[in-house]
């Protein structure tokens, strides 16, 4: 395994009752590096997350982070080991305020991050720290989401589907900024429906059908590829 | 006497699967624990008290009465409360605070109306004959309450296989979502189901001074959690997998009265306890709800 | 520190009233049940307020500590302070054990700690164990009857559990544990050691219980199981805590004055008109105000203590 990677996933698999989510994924994230993990729904992205962020334990199958097993690692443990993401609907913690919500974040992982205001600012929250988040909209939730990440300091941040709902400002605001990320050196995994953001972002995305991989390389060679169109057929194009 | 605590195990789990699938039915339409379930029984049951103190009254007919004065009950219930809740947080906690408080409104009622004392029945105004099942004899009125017992759970079965309302049921049941999207009116399915629940829980309660004994206003707390064990031994959420933990908790509750008498008042409690950590779901959680 | 001088004078206040309380009015009982109800509402909201556990069956903790100080007191003859230590000790070990109904999550938690705390009244009332606990017949403690001793022991334990509530009400520990009520999976991506924090929270309202419950034992010196397990108990101290509101230190305060003081307005001679009232009062905070009161004035600005 090469010291450079980031996180490796190999041959992982994950099933429910008789239902198999993930059918022998294998591949690795690079340091500073956007992967892009695309595929129509119901074809286990969110379950991919899930298994690396520490939510689901893969049936078989290893996953390392930092060259460390992270197979029975549980979801607090990696946040202090550096890892951290976002979700497809958002999760702040409703009932307390954005400050808080950072806070929480900040307290608990005591890995070097950036400060509580330079996240705000950051996110396009500064003006409403001491708002519920529950009152926040679905976006401003999202980005809440993103900065609660942020302020554990990660070195890999899984995104996901953050930019569904956005407008296009927001979107190009969003892409710039998570481009900023990956200047600072955090790597990421970006699942997401849309193409363009998927395209501004990543070098190099994953197509995923039915649980499997049956792409690997950057999004322009993914849309001429025979597997990935007549997967896409029955979900809509790239 | 292995024979006996067996047959009168099988029918007294016939009874009590009556009185559990009432909340199951509600469980699993709403996904709400229905805690005020036991007094409803209560209701049942000082209902045929009074009907057959003043009137006369047999219990059977009393029984026709109240089921049909119960789901008109429930569903205003529904349309009262329960649209409100599901907008709100958390609906299952606070569904479960707003059910208690319902419950305590309920039994204050009762003692004010009733009195805080224990009543009972004549244990002959469902027959006082002795019936023989397999050389056993057992006392008449059992026989007929697990009978009438048996009769409303096929019904509830025809009910939710055969009727159209109670097909929709179960597609409620098993897909909110996806029934709602089909076209299905989740809120006039959900009084119904509401409506019976309460319905099955108040016939429970009829036939409660036969079976459990003698009757107070405040019994129902006591029977809540016992029909709550019933249905997770059984099955959440699914109304026929009640019968399942209905025979259990009759049968266990037999042998601990002919051979442990002194313990039997932990059965419901311990086997609620034990069946909670290990399987939540119920025995015979999964393999249901997948066929 | 403005947040310290709020929380301090609200603690000072309610500890003054209690601990004068007798000169003003001289029913010593009622302000003696104060204090438990106050402690118990306070040990509810340590645990549903902060982390939205809601245990029906709290009063098995209470009831654990009232036998087992009990029975320290006459079968090991220790001091009754000893004895209520080691009441509280018992129910955090009770606690312990029990500590896998957290697994379950909301309506399956509060029915499941309603089982376990019958569990321990069928137990501990059964006449099989009558030479372990009497059985049914219940306690006697007259020989160490001492109501002024018992009473400033329990106005001890009443400031202790409302300083542990001023400290989570501003800790981070405090916000932690209300992270994992808003939701567990986030909060374990911010951190935080869900499982821990829950177990913490739920070990800490354990020996509270055990803790009032000795001393309540102590207090009154003869009691019976259904005593010291009545559900009635667990039903007051989470009206108490509902009615002001949770994850505050102010609202299950208000909450015992206000319904406690019209329990003993109209309550004791008549139960069930008291008992429809805080029914109604359930009914209607869920519909339309399910945060409590104090979410009242938190809406308005306010920031509550």
């Amino acid at each position: 395994m090469s010291p450079d990677y980031v996180l490796s996933v190999v041959d992982v698999t994950k099933t429910f009752g008789s239902f198999t989510a993930l059918q022998g994924m294998s591949f690795h994230v690079k340091k500073g590096e956007i992967l892009g993990l695309v595929g129509p729904n119901g074809s286990g992205k969110t379950t991919c997350m899930n298994v690396i962020s520490g939510s689901y334990r893969a049936d078989r199958g290893s996953l390392h982070f930092m060259g460390k097993n992270i197979q029975r690692t549980p979801a607090s443990k990696l946040s202090h080991m550096g890892m951290n993401r976002t979700f497809q609907i958002p999760r702040p913690f409703k009932g307390l305020t954005v400050r808080e919500n950072l806070q929480i974040a900040a307290t608990f992982v005591r890995r070097e991050a950036m400060g509580l205001e330079e996240i705000a600012s950051f996110i396009g929250l500064e003006d409403s720290l001491d708002k519920e988040s529950g009152m926040l909209n679905s976006t401003q939730q999202k980005l809440l989401d993103l900065g609660r990440a942020l302020a554990t300091g990660p070195t890999l941040l899984l995104v996901d589907e953050l930019g569904a709902g956005m407008n296009p400002h927001e979107l190009d605001i969003t892409i710039e900024r998570l481009q900023r990320l990956a200047k600072q050196g955090i790597s990421m995994i970006v699942v997401e429906h849309l193409m363009s953001f998927v395209r501004q972002l990543t070098e190099r995305v994953i197509v995923m059908n039915a649980g499997k991989e049956i792409f690997e390389g950057t999004l322009d060679d993914a849309v001429r590829n025979e597997e990935v169109v007549r997967v896409y057929l029955g979900g809509g194009t790239p | 006497m292995v024979a006996y605590t067996i047959l009168s195990g099988l029918l007294f789990g016939l009874y009590f699967s009556l009185m559990a699938i009432g909340l199951n039915l509600i469980f699993g339409v709403m996904r709400m624990v229905n805690l005020a379930h036991g007094d409803f029984i209560m209701l049942g049951a000082f209902a045929a008290f009074f009907a057959y103190t003043l009137w006369n009254m047999n219990p059977l007919v009393t029984m026709l009465v109240v089921f049909f004065l119960f789901i008109i009950l429930g569903g205003a219930l529904y349309y009262l409360v329960v649209p409100r809740l599901l907008r709100a947080h958390d609906p299952e906690m606070l569904s479960l605070i707003l059910f208690f408080g319902l419950s305590q409104i309920i039994q204050a009622l009762a003692v004010i109306a009733f009195g805080n004392n224990q009543r009972s029945i004549d244990y002959t105004a469902l027959g006082s004959g002795t019936v023989y099942l397999f050389g056993q004899g057992f006392e008449e009125s059992w026989v007929v309450v697990a009978s009438v017992s048996l009769l409303a759970i096929i019904l509830v079965s025809i009910y939710l296989y055969v009727t159209k309302l109670g097909v929709a049921t179960r597609a409620v049941m098993s897909h909110r979502e996806e029934a709602a999207s089909a076209g299905i009116s989740v809120h006039r399915v959900s009084a119904y189901a509401m409506g019976i629940g309460l319905a099955l829980a108040a016939i429970a309660g009829v036939f409660s001074p036969f079976m459990i004994g003698s009757i107070d206003p405040t019994m129902g707390t006591d029977l809540t959690t016992t029909s709550f064990a019933i249905i997770i031994i059984g099955s959440l959420g699914n109304p026929i997998g009640t019968i399942v933990g209905g025979m259990i908790y009759g049968l266990s509750l037999m042998y601990m009265e002919s051979y442990q008498p002194s313990w039997s008042s932990l059965v419901p409690y311990l086997l609620l306890f034990i069946i909670l950590l290990l399987k939540p779901s119920g025995l015979l959680g999964r393999r249901m709800r997948n066929a | 520190m403005r947040n310290k001088l709020k929380a301090g004078s609200v603690l000072l206040v309610t500890l003054l009233l209690f601990a004068v309380g007798t000169h003003i009015y001289s029913n010593e009982n009622m302000w003696f049940q104060g204090m438990v109800y106050l402690a118990l509402a306070q040990g509810i909201n340590i645990l549903y307020g902060f982390t939205g556990y809601l245990p029906f069956g709290y009063v098995g903790f209470f009831g654990t500590g009232a036998y087992a100080a009990s029975l320290y007191m006459t079968d090991f003859h220790t001091q009754p302070i000893v004895a209520i230590l080691g009441g509280g000790a018992t129910a955090l070990i009770v606690g312990l054990l029990l500590s896998p109904l957290l697994r379950l999550s909301g309506a399956y938690f509060s029915i499941g700690s309603l089982a376990a705390s019958q569990m321990i009244y069928y137990t501990v009332s059964n006449p099989a164990l009558q030479a372990v606990t009497n059985g049914p017949y219940g306690m006697n403690l007259e020989a160490f009857y001492n109501p002024t001793a018992s009473y400033a022991v329990m106005l001890v334990i009443l400031a202790l559990t409302l300083f542990t509530t001023a400290y989570l009400r501003y800790s981070r520990t405090g916000l932690a544990l209300r992270a994992t009520r808003e939701d567990a999976v986030s909060a374990a991506m911010a951190g935080i050691p869900v499982v821990r924090m829950r177990i913490m929270a739920w070990l800490l309202s354990a020996l509270i219980a055990g803790l009032v419950g000795g001393t309540f034992a102590w207090h009154i010196s003869v009691f019976y199981p259904n005593t010291v397990f009545d559900l009635n108990v667990s039903i007051f101290a989470i009206v108490f805590t509902l009615f002001g509101g949770g994850a505050s230190l102010l609202g299950p305060i208000i909450g015992m004055f206000v319904l406690y003081g019209l329990y003993n307005w109209i309550g004791i001679s008549a139960p069930q008109y008291f008992q429809l009232i805080y029914g109604v009062l359930i009914v209607m905070l869920v519909l339309f105000l399910p945060n409590g009161i104090m979410s009242l004035f938190r809406k308005k600005g306010y920031d509550v203590p």
